[in-house]
């Protein structure tokens, strides 16, 4: 069910009454009853067993962590795993020798899906959810404003939201004017201006043949303005449905090309990914790094790998092949060298000689530039295939 | 005044999506 048609129009106006005016339990019910039929419109027969079969492993886990704290690390895994195997990753065809992998095992959903699953998992485990109730979870899994492309909202801000605790709209008109403004400037950016910058973009699966460096590089960067007028669109789109309902997902984006750094654009492109990625991946790493003797004095060495693992599991979430490995390790190094560089001049120049410094205007458009330029180019290994990045590498420098 | 400027803006952005706009491939749901 595309965004742009009557269908889902229909849907969500129907979603937001229902949500807005009906009592429990219909307003559960119904709520999960139209989100699954939004959720049923992308899967095939198999994708309802995986999609079904994650949402139920991750409940039974949760329970099951919620008792016994020391099985969540096995828990995890586990769940990892199976997602790893669903959705045929590179490594896992290698391990089992298989060259293909039945494509309608992975689902639409299927990776939004998994790290919703560990957040309930891991924050059961820490007793963050004592409410934890089946309806709820089921409708937070399926909720057809974050389903298929995120946001990544957490259960307790679903919760909070559906409970009426807090509500994203203000009772004015002025509100319901603006949430329902974003929604159209949502559409206008995906359907108007995306498929128009999309038309300057290196897009998946086109072909490459007699490209230069120039024109891969500049290819890669129509492709990041082309995702972002497509997914910060969708965001707006959903964001505004969200606020209308009662039930608004968090904010995604926020202008990234103006990012002055690394750090500043991974704050600014996919914001609830990146804080997802900080709170499961990033502090259990960097934790883990410190409690090493050996490790404890060296904060800095800890900080980098902790950040360059976070950003290798950011890469592979991304995709299941060698290129988004790639795309991962390429961040991993941006990132080690800002953090270095950085606790380099704070070491050299002090932090309030270095504040100054980044004030001035030169050194804004030179590190925003630079942002630009790193971050645009690395898209490049999120659309071009393993075979076309060897076959890119042979005919530039005879790898 | 306020309501005015976003009836306006509702009635340009509805203008545009009907007037430009056009349906494209879905990659980015089927990735992920």
């Amino acid at each position: 069910m595309t965004l742009l048609s009557i269908d889902f129009i229909g849907l969500a106006i129907a979603l937001v009454l229902w949500v807005r005016f009906m009592p429990d339990p219909f307003r559960l019910a119904g709520f999960i009853a139209g989100s699954a039929f939004y959720a049923a419109s992308f899967l095939t027969p198999t994708g309802y067993l995986t999609t079904g079969g994650l949402i139920a492993a991750g409940f039974v886990l949760a329970r099951v962590a919620r008792a016994r704290p020391s099985l969540t690390t096995p828990a995890v895994s586990g769940l990892v795993l199976a997602f790893m195997l669903l959705r045929g990753y590179d490594v896992v065809l290698a391990i089992v020798g298989a060259t293909s992998w039945d494509a309608a095992l992975a689902s639409a959903g299927l990776s939004y899906l998994l790290f919703k699953v560990i957040h309930v998992v891991v924050d059961a485990a820490g007793g963050a959810l004592p409410g934890l109730s089946l309806g709820r979870y089921v409708a937070y899994c399926l909720n057809f404003t974050t389903f298929l492309l995120g946001p990544i909202q957490r259960y307790q801000s679903f919760v909070d939201q559906w409970d009426g605790r807090r509500d994203p709209l203000a009772a004015d008109l002025v509100s319901h004017f603006d949430a329902v403004n974003r929604v159209m400037r949502g559409f206008v950016k995906k359907w108007v201006l995306g498929v128009y910058v999309s038309r300057l973009a290196l897009l998946p699966g086109e072909s490459i043949a007699g490209m230069g460096p120039v024109d891969i590089i500049l290819g890669s960067w129509g492709f990041y303005l082309y995702l972002y007028c497509d997914f910060s669109g969708y965001c707006d789109i959903v964001i505004g449905i969200g606020r209308l309902m009662g039930i608004a997902p968090p904010e995604n984006f926020n202008l990234p090309f103006f990012s002055p750094n690394i750090a500043q654009y991974w704050l600014r492109v996919h914001r609830s990914l990146t804080e997802w990625l900080t709170d499961y991946v990033f502090q259990p790493l960097y934790t883990a790094i410190l409690r090493r003797p050996e490790m404890r004095e060296h904060r800095l060495a800890s900080r980098n790998i902790a950040i360059a693992g976070t950003m290798i599991v950011a890469g592979l979430w991304h995709g299941t092949t060698v290129s988004f490995l790639l795309f991962g390790l390429v961040h991993a190094g941006y990132q080690v060298m800002y953090r270095t560089s950085e606790h380099l001049l704070t070491s050299s120049l002090g932090a309030v000689r270095l504040r100054e410094l980044r004030a001035t205007r030169p050194w804004t458009l030179a590190s925003t530039g630079l942002t630009f330029v790193a971050t645009a180019s690395a898209y490049a290994f999120f659309v071009l295939t393993p075979a076309q990045l060897t076959s890119l590498a042979t005919a530039w420098w005879g790898l | 005044m306020k309501v005015a400027i976003r009836i306006l803006l509702l009635v340009a952005q509805i203008a545009l999506v009907t007037w430009l706009g056009e349906s494209h491939m879905d990659f980015v749901y089927r990735a992920f």
